[in-house]
């Protein structure tokens, strides 16, 4: 496509007089690419396939254990994937083992409350629990205008955890095509807009007529 | 390049006012050099049709290079250095407590076009006339009449596609064909007539079919990735091929401006400059000089000039330099849900990559007695690649996954954008203690918010809740706050234009009053700012200035 408008076209190598003032005026361009990070990707997967295991490295194994539990019930699989099969926890764990101590703290605080708190409630920690058991704790903190006081350090984290769950979720493959039948981001030939008759604001176009 | 060559013209920045100067003065027969901070970029290697899950972080960008580089540089879709500048390599200071938002900076050929918004507004007759208007501030020395003639000459040129709608506040130009509405678009049209509001589509950049060799667009709808193949105006697809052809540029990259050479007749001779690799210093020559690298840079460029003859910064006898410098304000944020809406077919709705416009209202055919001045509202919405209301509702679960899914085509989101008023106290100056990746001194940037900017606020806030209730739209998640000073990216002002060379640095040609043969094109001439997206008037002005350059350079003036 890029050659359909050549007369514009910004060739360096032919068309212009360019000084780089530098001597090296590109940084390597191939480690930046999309086809790279795509490769990269494709070549984790490629080890997960061949059974190189997935180790966190910000998570303990218990936590990373709880943390894809309450994605799972924050985002499960419906007739679409959830987020255990979409491994919303790998991209948490990527992101928090980059962050400031303090974030980090914080959501480590954030899963000890749940334990703590499913303690408190059931005697056992939250892996122990039902899946009821376990939707009703985070019931305690889910809707906002019914959180009582002395859950609010759990209402937090709910935010906090559900944020992420979310965003790695609806920026995974599943969640972009299965889950919300996204198709942009590819060329169109035309764009038609609304083609609802009921939803057109007759009147409106008859003034700019 | 000869090192002793002396160029007609030597343009600092290839965003879109130094590139529309390139394009002006080499068809004209001027040998220019134009100087661009950031590397050459190849669109071909733009990231336009990737995805989120491309990358490792999503696009993102992990949160330690957001710490160091800030949110718009940390982006993993944007293939070359500079895109947006680091923070890292382009330190700027703020007095203690202030903040300042200045994340979507540019380095790069083709600067800001590159990811700009595309939006594409002319601004009224009595934006140009604020002293006139309501008493507050100066008139512009030039007028909307002045002007108009390179509003239809950059309309013709780019390709500005929308609804001619004869509205005073947003003058209709030469467009393309419109895009078509979509379904919030058409719904919301009908709520803001209801509330006597005209919105109409907004007016962008975009091709909507093959204009001038340049392909229409094909609605992919990730323009701020650069596009691909041109389809919407930007320094590298339109100006710099045409300043090209002329035979009569040449462009030097990778050169870090660090300020302007003054002669011994306190005239302008050319700029000294790091390379952006080796940290070399060199300089370059030219008989004139025009300074296009954006308003803070510019402002920075002057106030780090300075020598024998200029001692408070270049061409700053006004003492004006670095002041009155403006933003436009955002006024609240609405999220909301369009019942009609909810459950529907999700269609791609994000390709034309735009939403509509309801042009201000207000202080227009009558006095409002709380503000002078007013505000836009823009209006956004449909199923796009991101569910940002799944952070707007309660719940989780099964039912939370299903609601998101029926909300996405039902989404609607609202923002006012306001004029910001120009204060002398509103202003940057150098902050010797603090340099950049070159050396060099880098901005203090000290901006105050106006009495006028709060008082404008409460009004915003309700007009985008009425127009919601008018639409019966659920709304699930208001901020009624100002935005970050700096935040809307539509800086202007600090070198300002006007006919009084004790109030003003350059006169309505952007020629500085100090010294005939240097001259300011871009936002840093702007006396006020109105509230609509600025860039179409900065090529207007730009195109006006480099005519009056050109002709000037013929009769041996400048």
């Amino acid at each position: 496509m890029s050659n359909e408008n050549k007369p514009n076209n910004i060739d360096r190598r032919d068309a212009m007089k360019v000084i780089a003032a530098g001597s090296a005026a590109f940084l390597p361009l191939s480690a930046l690419q999309p086809a790279a990070a795509s490769a990269q990707a494709h070549s984790a997967a490629a080890n997960a396939a061949a059974g190189a295991a997935w180790k966190p490295a910000f998570f303990t194994e218990a936590q990373n254990e709880l943390v894809t539990t309450i994605a799972e019930l924050i985002i499960p699989e419906t007739d679409t994937p959830g987020a255990r099969a979409v491994k919303v926890n790998q991209h948490m764990d990527l992101v928090l083992n980059d962050e400031i101590p303090e974030v980090q703290q914080a959501f480590r605080d954030g899963l000890a409350w749940i334990d703590s708190k499913s303690k408190q409630l059931h005697d056992t920690e939250f892996l122990e629990l039902g899946d009821e058991q376990q939707s009703a704790i985070l019931s305690r903190v889910s809707d906002s205008d019914n959180v009582s006081a002395g859950d609010e350090p759990g209402r937090r984290f709910f935010l906090n955890i559900r944020g992420r769950t979310v965003f790695a979720y609806y920026t995974s493959k599943a969640g972009i095509h299965d889950e919300l039948d996204y198709t942009g981001r590819t060329p169109l030939a035309e764009w038609v807009g609304c083609q609802h008759p009921e939803h057109h604001d007759v009147e409106g176009e008859r003034s700019q007529a | 390049m000869s090192a002793a060559k002396t160029y007609d013209v030597l343009i600092v920045g290839s965003g879109a006012t130094g590139g529309m100067a390139a394009k002006v003065l080499t068809e004209q027969g001027l040998e220019v050099l134009l100087v661009e901070a950031g590397p050459a970029i190849d669109r071909s290697e733009f990231h336009t049709h990737s995805m989120p899950y491309d990358y490792p972080f999503r696009g993102k960008g992990s949160p330690k290079k957001i710490r160091t580089d800030g949110p718009q540089a940390a982006r993993e879709s944007t293939p070359f250095p500079g895109y947006y500048a680091e923070k890292s390599l382009h330190p700027f200071t703020t007095p203690p407590g202030d903040t300042f938002d200045w994340s979507y900076r540019s380095r790069i050929l083709g600067g800001r076009t590159n990811h700009w918004g595309r939006q594409s507004l002319r601004m009224a007759e009595y934006d140009f006339k604020g002293e006139t208007s309501d008493g507050y501030g100066v008139d512009w020395p030039f007028t909307y009449q002045d002007l108009e003639p390179y509003y239809d000459k950059v309309e013709d040129y780019i390709g500005v596609q929308g609804f001619a709608e004869g509205l005073a506040q947003i003058p209709d130009g030469h467009f393309l064909p419109p895009f078509a509405y979509n379904c919030f678009e058409h719904l919301m049209r009908k709520a803001a007539r209801k509330q006597g509001w005209r919105m109409t589509a907004l007016r962008t950049a975009q091709l909507s079919r093959a204009h001038r060799g340049r392909p229409s667009c094909h609605y992919c709808g990730n323009c701020g990735t650069g596009c691909d193949v041109g389809a919407f105006f930007s320094t590298p697809a339109v100006t710099l091929p045409d300043a090209q052809a002329t035979g009569k540029l040449t462009l030097l990259t990778d050169a870090v401006v660090r300020h302007v050479l003054v002669d011994e007749e306190a005239r302008a001779k050319g700029v000294g400059y790091f390379d952006r690799e080796t940290k070399v210093y060199r300089e370059a020559f030219a008989k004139v000089v025009v300074l296009a690298g954006s308003t803070l840079e510019s402002a920075q460029v002057m106030l780090n000039s300075t020598s024998r003859h200029y001692r408070t910064g270049l061409a700053n006898s006004s003492g004006v330099v670095g002041h009155y410098l403006l933003d436009h304000l955002e006024l609240g944020r609405i999220q909301a849900v369009l019942p009609e809406l909810m459950g529907n077919e999700i269609l791609n709705e994000d390709g034309k990559s735009n939403g509509s416009y309801i042009p201000r209202y207000q202080n227009v055919d009558s006095r409002h007695p709380d503000f002078i001045r007013g505000y836009a509202i823009m209006v956004k919405g449909g199923a796009s690649i991101f569910p940002g209301h799944s952070r707007r509702i309660d719940g989780f679960g099964a039912e939370y996954k299903r609601r998101i899914k029926e909300m996405h085509p039902a989404a609607v989101n609202v923002y006012a954008r306001g004029e910001g008023l120009a204060r002398f106290d509103s202003y940057v100056e150098i902050d010797k203690k603090v340099v950049d990746n070159w050396g060099i001194p880098v901005l203090r940037i000290n901006y105050k918010r106006a009495d006028n900017d709060r008082k404008m606020l409460p009004h915003a806030v309700q007009s985008l809740k009425e127009l919601l209730h008018a639409a019966g739209a659920e709304i699930i998640h208001e901020d009624k706050t100002l935005s970050e000073p700096g935040n809307v990216d539509h800086h202007t002002g600090t070198v300002r234009m006007g006919h009084d060379p004790k109030t003003s640095a350059l006169n309505q040609y952007s020629q500085a009053h100090d010294m005939k043969n240097l001259f300011v094109i871009d936002g840093a001439c702007w006396p006020s700012s109105g509230c609509q997206n600025p860039t179409l008037t900065m090529l207007a002005i730009a195109w006006r200035a480099s005519d009056y350059l050109a002709e000037q350079f013929r009769l041996s003036e400048v």
